[in-house]
């Protein structure tokens, strides 16, 4: 299962990841979709992966968890480049790479932002309902999890051992009795947002900040080497790229511990 | 099952391009079909099932199926918005790096066909066999049925989609050289059904089971079963 209360708690670190502002980080994951979408070439992608895990490293965000997290769909993927192409080791490994980005750059940006800043941006382009929808979804979420996690802790601890179909209809109970109470305090919640005066217009949500400047320059820096270094350094020197992210964040969290 | 988990860029971009028009304009019909509802009451409601559907995604049941819940959206909340609710539910997935940006319009209209066919069948369903008690088999029914169409055009898409695969193809083939055979499409689908099947299967018996339970609890709460009255 995907440890999605983690990833909430992992929002409200503080590194340069962190204090970089949302329209900046946005930014920079729409120009790493854009690469997905112009290059199959597996090196270039390679550089951009490299410079994602480089990001990774110096955010202060638990590695193994959020490599783990990203590699989760990547297996889907991986069915994909074997099944259906029937094309060459280069291109499976493309397609391998363009699902491992997809998922790490949009960890990252959530892994990175604070809930309210995200969807207040994102309540600048959506539609009101579908923005306030989405803000209480995601807030649901979490309520949803503990809420589902502690009542089935309660029915193994005072239950006995069941056969199969009773289990089953014990665990759909679970959901349905978590599902209810989890609408009930949605509809508390949003019935409280809107007498307290929601939507509140928040202007830091836009705001650019001095800490977005070395993760546009880097952002730069990497696509441009990604799309226009690599493939003509050609192969061999062209892997040589990859290692450098890699080597300077690693440099720089030693000189920070 | 039904969404398409490939990579952005894999897929041609007339095709993606395709699935957010038809996105934004199923969107703006869902939009429009609200607007004399009570909104303070089901917004909250198609929210909590957008986050349902997020977490129960996060459990894999066989091999490579990701149980949606996108019928039990649609028998709870109805075509509208349980299609806003699907698409939310695309965001959210994405943003937890299940998902390409590109392909949400694609799978806004995959997931939202499952929701609405769920809905319509369910419907119809109640309608023949309005007994309450009947209520998790006919979920159950329009579950798997929902799901074995949406498969089907899951795979329609994916098989349009292979026109546009050729700049992939090179010098050594990995298939070949693997299992001797090139497997392609006809392969990819037999996988995706067999694999389906069982979680259709499983899938169908939770919805089943919850909508038997919230139509005992809170029967107001299944929009299909009062529409269907």
């Amino acid at each position: 299962m995907i440890d999605l209360l983690a990833v909430d708690r992992w929002a409200r670190g503080d590194s340069w990841l962190h204090r970089a502002s949302t329209p900046a980080k946005l930014l920079a994951a729409g120009g790493c979709i854009a690469v997905l979408i112009a290059s199959r070439d597996p090196l270039a992608l390679g550089v951009i992966y490299a410079a994602l895990a480089a990001v990774l490293l110096t955010s202060r965000l638990p590695v193994r968890a959020v490599l783990g997290l990203s590699l989760l769909p990547v297996t889907m993927s991986m069915l994909f480049a074997i099944t259906r192409l029937g094309g060459t080791w280069e291109s499976a490994l493309a397609i391998v790479e363009k699902g491992a980005i997809t998922s790490l750059t949009m960890l990252l940006l959530v892994a990175s932002t604070s809930r309210t800043e995200l969807f207040g941006l994102l309540r600048r382009v959506m539609p009101a309902v579908l923005a306030d929808m989405l803000l209480l979804s995601y807030r649901s979420i979490f309520i949803l999890l503990g809420r589902a996690l502690d009542a089935r802790a309660a029915l193994r601890l005072r239950s006995p051992a069941l056969p199969w179909t009773q289990r089953l209809r014990r665990e759909a109970l679970v959901g349905g009795v978590t599902l209810l109470r989890a609408n009930e305090l949605a509809a508390d919640q949003y019935a409280a947002m809107r007498l307290r005066g929601y939507p509140v217009v928040t202007h830091r949500a836009v705001a650019w900040r001095r800490a977005d400047v070395p993760l546009l320059v880097g952002a730069a820096l990497t696509f441009t080497a990604a799309l226009g270094v690599a493939p003509a350094l050609g192969r061999p020197l062209g892997a040589s790229l990859l290692a450098i992210p890699i080597l300077l964040a690693l440099i720089a969290r030693s000189l920070h511990r | 099952m039904t969404h398409i988990m490939v990579p952005d860029g894999v897929l041609p971009p007339w095709l993606w391009i395709t699935g957010w028009v038809l996105a934004v304009i199923g969107i703006a019909v869902a939009l429009r079909a609200i607007r004399n509802t009570d909104v303070t009451r089901m917004l909250p409601l198609a929210a909590t099932m957008a986050a349902v559907m997020t977490i129960i995604m996060s459990f894999s049941f066989v091999l490579g199926y990701e149980p949606h819940l996108t019928v039990l959206s649609g028998i709870i909340l109805g075509p509208a918005y349980g299609f806003l609710a699907t698409f939310v539910f695309n965001i959210l997935r994405m943003l937890l790096g299940d998902g390409a940006p590109t392909l949400l319009g694609l799978n806004t209209v995959i997931l939202g066909s499952e929701t609405i066919l769920g809905y319509l069948i369910f419907r119809a369903l109640t309608r023949h066999w309005p007994a309450p008690r009947l209520t998790g088999v006919n979920a159950g029914v329009a579950t798997f049925v929902a799901l074995a169409i949406a498969t089907l055009f899951f795979l329609a898409i994916v098989f349009i989609s292979g026109v546009d695969l050729e700049p992939f193809a090179g010098e050594k083939d990995i298939i070949n050289s693997a299992i001797d055979e090139n497997p392609g499409f006809g392969t990819f689908a037999e996988l995706v059904i067999a694999l389906g099947a069982v979680g259709w299967l499983l899938e169908a018996i939770v919805t089943g089971v919850t909508a038997q339970f919230v139509r005992t609890v809170r029967p107001s709460m299944v929009q299909a079963a009062s529409e269907a009255r």
